[in-house]
Formats: structure tokens, C-alpha cells, sequence
């Protein structure tokens, strides 16, 4: 009932009149623009990290940045752009402190959540698991790149716009990525063949 | 007249071709290119495969969390509350910083310093008033009649002194006086027993020479 309600509010309003309501202090406001993102939010920190719970810690960190934020949007260009600017940042930094706790980026949960090898993940490869397993081989900035491109739809001038970076950039550090995947994938291929 | 893409210029349009987003005469030249070149085919062939992969993530639901109390950390205290609780913070500080001891016996009593301070209620306070008051009036009161009477007193003896300094200046001028009237009084005395000694001298004297003056007329009588 609450939530028809809330849907009946709040459904139909653009994020522009969302976000000029929760600067007024409506609390609703606020919670539809979340109810809007939060889950296109958790799943692309999920796959930028491969863990469930760090993934929960970024969407938190990137959400109360908007909230602390939202007064500087100026309602120029996309809101969804803006806002994964935002979520481009948080999760550099998440990764940045990541780094620093440990040796390699590759340590990362889901690959001992799944409890299996890299060549089974190989197998469940069009599965979500499977998937994350390839994005936590590579570099933060080329996840990034992939994230935006095949997950958010955004064009390279955008994704440029989004990380500082020049658009022929993005498309290098895309080609790159997919050239380590494709090496990974024949890689494991072959260590399957041999065994 | 139809152009032929190099491996870079091809790459720059793959995803654009991928997407199907390219004009149709570029689309073309790429297609040419992929004809050709196992290199490029292979990038497509990765992008195909990875857009596929994209396609097929289902969303994974987000756990639940409590938003309201992430961004909305409701106050244990009110906000009047709030400012109560900074007065009080404010009140002990004070009572760290002047060494204060408080204690509860006979009323609750705030010792700043060895100076006692004692609070007590309204009504206890506005009878204390009272009974200040009233003993101030009293206090009052009888200071009033003791200068009151302290006043007749010195009036009296001053009175009395004024008095004594006139009798005493009185009894010394009525004594000059009886002295100076007993000085004339002798000295008429002395003038009047002259005059009279002169008087019965003179009278002798009158007598003496009416007695020569008759013996004379006697004599002479007889003689005629």
C-alpha cells in the first residue's frame, strides 16, 4: 500500500523534480531518486568488485556523496551521468585503499565465495559469477571503461566526459581489456585441454 | 568510388559497427575491412561476445538496508533536548574548573571554592524573602527609635549643660554685681556718715554760733 503510494508520488516525476524536492528536505524525494538508481548503483559496484559486501559498502559511499553533493548538480547534462561520475570516483578510491591493504587486486571475495577454480568459473561463463571473475582480472580503469560502455550504454565522448580522459583513451583502454580477457580465456582453454 | 580502412581506422569504428550505429557507406568499408582482416574480426568477435555477456547479467536484488536511519540518524534527544544537553556539558565544565563540591544534605548545596551556594525552591525562597524582609523592618524600626531616643538624650544634655554654663554665668554676674552693690553701698555708707558727722558738725557749728549770737543780743539788750 505504502509502496503504490510512494510509486503513485514519485513514479512519474523526472529526476530534476526529485532532486529539486530533496533539496527542499523532502525525505521521499530523496528515497524515490534512490529507489530510482540504487539497484543499476549495486550492480555496478558488485561487478567492479566481485563482493556482495564491498559492493554494498560503495553503493553507501557513492549515495552519500550524491546526498552531500546534490546541491552542486546544476541539472546540466544527464543526472545518470553525473551520477556515475560520482560512482567512477567512490569505487577509484575503494580500490586505491583496496590496494594498499593488499598485493593484488585479484584477491577479491566472490572468487572464495564460489569455492571453485578459474576454469569452472570459465564454464558458468555467461553467469554473473562468471563474469565478475573476468572484470576482477583487470585494471581498475579498464573496468571502468567496460562498466560504462557495455553495462550503462554511455558513448565514448560521455565516458570520456565521466573519467577526464580523452575519448580515443577510453577506446584504447577498451581494446586493451578485451585483449587480456580473450589472452585469459585461451589461456584457461588450454590449461583445461592439458589436463 | 569506394575507400579502404586500415586496421586503426577500422578499430576506431568497430564498436559503432557493433552497435549498428554507423552510416550506412561506413558501415560498408568496416564490413569490407572484416573481410579481410582476422585481427579486427577477432576484436568484433570480443565485442559481440562481451555485449553478449552484458546482456545476459541479471541484476542481482540490492540487500536491505535502512536508508532512514543512514541518512537521516534520528537524535536520541530533541532538539531543546540537544540544548539542554550543551548547558549541562556547559555546567559541569564550570564545576570541574572551579574545583566545586556539591552535596545534599540540607538541600542541595554547590560549594564554589569554600563559598557555599545553596539552591532551594520558589516558595522556600519567597518566604525566606519575606522573613528577610520583616527582620529588616524590624531591625529598621528600632534603629529609628534608638536614634530617636539617642537624640532626646544628647538634646536633653545639651539642654541641661546650655542651662548650667547660664546659671552658672548668672550666679557669677549677680555675684560681681551684689560685691560692686556692696562696694557702692559701703562706700554710700561712708558718704553719708560724712555727711551727716559734717551735718551735726554744721548744726553743732549753727548752734554754737546761734548761742554766741543770742549771749550777743543778751548783752546788748542789757546794755540798752
Amino acid at each position: 500500500m505504502l509502496a503504490k503510494t510512494f510509486s503513485k508520488t514519485f513514479g512519474k516525476a523526472t529526476d530534476e523534480q526529485l532532486i529539486h524536492k530533496a533539496l527542499a528536505g523532502s525525505e521521499r524525494a530523496w528515497f524515490g531518486l534512490i529507489k530510482r538508481y540504487e539497484k543499476r548503483l549495486y550492480n555496478y559496484s558488485l561487478r567492479m568488485t566481485g563482493s556482495p559486501d564491498d559492493a554494498m559498502d560503495i553503493l553507501q559511499d557513492i549515495l552519500m556523496s550524491v546526498y552531500r553533493n546534490l546541491a552542486s548538480y546544476r541539472g546540466e547534462g544527464v543526472f545518470a551521468a553525473w551520477l556515475f561520475r560520482i560512482a567512477s570516483f567512490r569505487c577509484t578510491d575503494f580500490f586505491r585503499q583496496r590496494s594498499r591493504q593488499f598485493t593484488s587486486t585479484d584477491d577479491v571475495d566472490v572468487l572464495d565465495e564460489s569455492g571453485t577454480d578459474f576454469a569452472d568459473g570459465m564454464d558458468n561463463i555467461e553467469g554473473n559469477k562468471g563474469l565478475m571473475k573476468m572484470m576482477s582480472s583487470l585494471p581498475t580503469d579498464q573496468k571502468h571503461v567496460i562498466e560504462l560502455k557495455f553495462f550503462q550504454h554511455f558513448t565514448f565522448d560521455e565516458i570520456a566526459g565521466q573519467l577526464g580522459i580523452s575519448s580515443n583513451t577510453a577506446k584504447s583502454r577498451l581494446y586493451a581489456a578485451l585483449k587480456k580477457m580473450r589472452g585469459q580465456k585461451g589461456t584457461m582453454m588450454m590449461l583445461k585441454e592439458g589436463a | 568510388m569506394k575507400t579502404e580502412y586500415s586496421c586503426e581506422q577500422c578499430r576506431e569504428q568497430l564498436f559503432d559497427f557493433a552497435d549498428g550505429n554507423l552510416p550506412p557507406l561506413a558501415q560498408q568499408i568496416v564490413d569490407q575491412h572484416l573481410q579481410h582482416c582476422e585481427n579486427c574480426n577477432s576484436e568484433l568477435s570480443s565485442i559481440w561476445n562481451l555485449q553478449s555477456r552484458a546482456s545476459h547479467w541479471h541484476d542481482e536484488r540490492v540487500p536491505r538496508w535502512n536508508k532512514k536511519h543512514f541518512f537521516f540518524e534520528p537524535s536520541p534527544w530533541p532538539m531543546r533536548m540537544q540544548w539542554a544537553a550543551s548547558f549541562a556539558s556547559v555546567f559541569v565544565l564550570i564545576l570541574v574548573l572551579t574545583e566545586a563540591r556539591i552535596s545534599t544534605v540540607d538541600g542541595l548545596t554547590v560549594d564554589f571554592s569554600g563559598s557555599g551556594v545553596r539552591y532551594v525552591s520558589q516558595t522556600e525562597l519567597t518566604e525566606r524573602l519575606d522573613q528577610v524582609q520583616s527582620l529588616q523592618q524590624t531591625e529598621l524600626d528600632m534603629s529609628v527609635q534608638r536614634l530617636t531616643s539617642q537624640q532626646i538624650t544628647t538634646n536633653q544634655l545639651l539642654l541641661r549643660t546650655v542651662l548650667d554654663a547660664s546659671r552658672q554665668e548668672r550666679r557669677e554676674d549677680l555675684g560681681n554685681m551684689l560685691v560692686l552693690w556692696e562696694e557702692v553701698q559701703d562706700h554710700r555708707s561712708v558718704s553719708t556718715e560724712e555727711s551727716l558727722r559734717f551735718l551735726i558738725a554744721s548744726q553743732l557749728q549753727d548752734r554754737r554760733e546761734i548761742q554766741d549770737l543770742n549771749e550777743a543780743l543778751e548783752t546788748r539788750n542789757r546794755n540798752f
